[in-house]
């Protein structure tokens, strides 16, 4: 754990000297000492099956030659970096790339590759969010605070201060804002002087004296010796911006002492340098000399490329001051080249962009997950919807096959109850050379309970009967199929006592609220004997009068009350008159307004048709109620059974 | 048709049934079911006032002789006022007018009955 600690406080300061906790109780130092064998961890890579080993050693060879040899370090990372990836040990792939970014800007002055790859590692820091945490998990896998540094570190380099704010402004405030500066919660000293020399490149250096203040005192609270040579580089740093020279070089060179003896041999340069630089500004020819070559000497076996391009600048301009121009335009050839590999503006610009987009990207991909999530709240909530729909629909399916089953029912019902008022119905009329006799039937929608017979007598007469049963389908069926069974059984007596019996009959059978309207006309030669149960007027019309008779009588239903008693009516009936039968459905049918045909109007018009045939008589009624229905339906069916005399 | 409905008074001992609308089964088993009520209560007058029940199929009017014979039972009666011409017709042709009683109005049901 110390060494994951350690290296990655190293890298967070990029790579700039050894870190001293302000507790006191780790020193990175100690790592730095270890007995280092190469050849050993090389074989030890050979030897491994452990992916997680393989890369831990790998690591630390990229760590231990970070601070020296840049360019190795990377290759030791990138072949880190590769089996992690090829293992799915994605849990070392942030480490990994915060010290590859560390030594890229760092170290090799490859800025735009340092904030690549420090996006990299915000990548997969945002991947680990996404993981379930597991044991032996690398600890620093999920530190956004590391990633926020280097990026910020990283746009800083790069001279975008907006930019290096923005991630900057993403740490806990007491990391980078000295209002917020919290004794109780110090950051790591490597936090502290990392943020002091970010602030000093980002121009702020007020907040850089702050911060790099807080690290000298966090320095100072152990011996010398173990002391890290940073934050005095840092601190001198600062003192050049405000022209103290003088302190500024002899911090440097502090720095410097700590470097050499804890090996931190790229501090060694950029101490070098910066004395260098210092004496550049005092004008000391010779020492900027001096110094300048310290680093180009020290370049061939430690990395610091910026460093070594501003060695070569400073030799450029004070060779040119000696007046020594071939040594002057090596040294500027030298800077030209360096310039163009590392600031070629094209380059720069493109890997900053590439590393915008990552950005850009890293948004798309968060914004994506978020979509996703909604995604999979929509689907699910679709999810419910369609099954809901599909139960829904199963339901109404259902009740549908239910409405059709009972639909085909009532349909079977309804023409069983068609079949069996039919059946109740005679075939045809009595043929009668004295009587003309014509018939109408047409039922409502569903079956109605109308009915007519005729029973024709031994002696001549003719008993003719009409009837309207109440209610309609199968159950007023069964009413007329009682009453006929009724009436077939009677013995011919006056129409007024088969009613009478009838009545009792049906009584007796109890259909309940059902009752049945019925009239009976009894013809003999010159008479018509008539009784009525229920029913609209019988009419006769008389045709030596061309007068309409009213025949009304009143007359519970069969069934009504078990005593009830019919009355009898007797007339003539003679040549030419007419007898007509009817049920309520023809007087009683209402036009579109709701006005009913009535009783008076019908009487009329048999008034006027009674000249008529038996037949015609019955169009000229119907054809009268159809206009008055004006094609609305009849809720009830109409009957008509028209008697004439046609012979004496 | 419009709804049946039905508002019931009290008048002395009489219940009064103001029906509205078509009389057939459904407004016929309202009144039944009120009639029986009243009937179980011990009321054994019971007058209609049918001025606005135009129509009466014939399942309506078997309802009314189910009441008449209820009243019978108990010598109770059934009357009626302000009936239509074509509602009196019915009432007439169906036998109802021989078991119970119609009169022109509320006064006179009330003075008569």
């Amino acid at each position: 754990m110390k060494i994951h600690i350690l290296t990655i406080a190293f890298v967070v300061v990029a790579l700039q000297g050894t870190a001293q906790s302000t507790t006191g109780q780790v020193n990175i130092l100690d790592l730095m000492n270890l007995q280092f064998n190469l050849q050993d961890s090389l074989n030890k890579i050979e030897s491994t099956k452990d992916v997680r080993e393989k890369a831990g050693i790998l690591f630390n060879l990229a760590f231990y030659y970070g601070y020296s040899k840049g360019d190795s370090a990377l290759i030791y990372l990138s072949e880190a970096e590769r089996i992690s990836k090829h293992e799915n040990e994605i849990d070392l792939l942030p480490k990994i790339y915060l010290f590859m970014s560390g030594v890229e800007s760092q170290v090799i002055a490859n800025y735009p590759m340092g904030l690549f790859h420090a996006f990299e590692h915000l990548k997969y820091v945002i991947e680990m969010q996404n993981r379930p945490k597991v044991s032996g998990e690398d600890v620093y896998a999920r530190d956004f605070n590391l990633v926020y540094q280097r990026i910020a570190f990283g746009y800083a380099y790069l001279g975008n201060k907006a930019k290096a704010l923005e991630y900057l402004n993403k740490l806990p405030q007491n990391f980078y804002l000295p209002e917020k500066w919290d004794e109780a919660d110090i950051p790591d000293i490597t936090t502290t002087s990392g943020i002091s020399q970010l602030y000093l490149l980002l121009n702020e250096y007020e907040k850089a004296k702050f911060f790099n203040r807080k690290a000298r005192e966090a320095n100072n609270k152990v011996p010398f010796e173990k002391q890290w040579g940073y934050p005095y580089i840092v601190y001198s740093d600062i003192l050049k911006h405000d022209k103290k020279y003088d302190s500024a070089i002899n911090n440097y060179k502090k720095a410097i002492s700590l470097a050499i003896l804890n090996k931190f041999y790229k501090d060694v340069l950029e101490a070098n340098l910066g004395i260098a630089d210092a004496f550049n500004e005092l004008g000391t020819v010779d020492s900027v000399i001096v110094y300048a070559k310290n680093v180009i000497n020290l370049s061939r076996d430690f990395t610091f490329t910026e460093g070594l391009l501003k060695a070569n600048i400073l030799l450029y301009k004070n060779y040119k001051k000696l007046g020594d121009i071939e040594n002057a335009f090596n040294y500027l050839e030298s800077a030209d080249s360096l310039r163009n590999l590392l600031f070629n503006n094209t380059r720069a610009n493109e890997m900053q962009n590439m590393a915008l987009n990552e950005e850009v990207k890293q948004r798309e991909l968060n914004e994506q997950k978020v979509e996703q999530q909604r995604y999979l709240v929509g689907i699910v909530v679709c999810a419910v919807f369609l099954c809901l729909g599909i139960y829904l629909y199963a339901k109404r399916q259902q009740k549908e096959r239910i409405r059709k089953i009972e639909e085909d029912r009532k349909n079977k019902e309804l023409q069983a109850a068609r079949d069996l008022q039919q059946s109740m119905l005679p075939k045809e009329n009595p043929k009668r050379p004295d009587l003309d006799i014509a018939t109408f039937i047409r039922s409502s929608t569903e079956v109605g309970g109308d009915y007519y017979d005729f029973f024709p007598q031994k002696d001549g007469s003719l008993f003719s009967v009409c009837g309207d049963a109440t209610g309609h389908g199968v159950t007023s069926g069964m009413m007329v199929s009682v009453t006929k069974a009724g009436l077939n059984g009677i013995n011919p007596v006056k129409p007024n006592k088969i009613l009478q019996r009838l009545n009792r009959v049906v009584k007796r059978i109890d259909l309940g609220t059902l009752r049945m309207s019925l009239n009976i006309a009894e013809i003999t030669q010159n008479e018509v004997y008539l009784s009525s149960a229920a029913m609209p007027p019988i009419y006769l019309y008389k045709a030596n009068s061309n007068a309409v008779e009213e025949l009304m009588q009143s007359g519970l239903p069969l069934g009504g009350l078990r005593d009830e008693t019919f009355n009898l009516i007797t007339r003539t009936f003679e040549y030419g008159d007419v007898l007509i039968q009817l049920s309520d459905g023809l007087p009683e049918a209402p036009n579109a307004k709701g006005e009913l045909y009535d009783y008076d109007r019908l009487k009329g018009l048999i008034q006027s048709s009674g000249h008529l045939s038996a037949q015609q008589i019955i169009d000229v009624l119907i054809e009268s109620v159809d206009q008055w229905l004006s094609g609305k339906h009849n809720p009830d069916d109409i009957t008509l059974v028209v008697i004439k005399k046609i012979n004496p | 048709m419009s709804q049946f409905k039905v508002n019931t008074e009290f008048e002395n001992d009489i219940v009064i049934l103001i029906t509205e609308g078509y009389l057939n089964q459904e407004g016929g088993q309202m009144i039944a079911n009120i009639c029986l009520n009243n009937i179980d209560n011990g009321i054994t007058k019971i007058l209609l006032d049918m001025g606005q029940t135009k129509v009466v199929n014939s399942i309506g009017v078997s309802i009314l002789i189910e009441i008449i014979e209820k009243l019978q039972g108990v010598e109770g009666k059934l009357g009626y006022f302000n009936l239509a011409p074509i509602v009196d017709k019915t009432f007439n042709i169906m036998g109802l007018t021989k078991y119970s009683s119609v009169y022109s109005n509320r006064e006179d049901a009330l003075a008569n009955f």
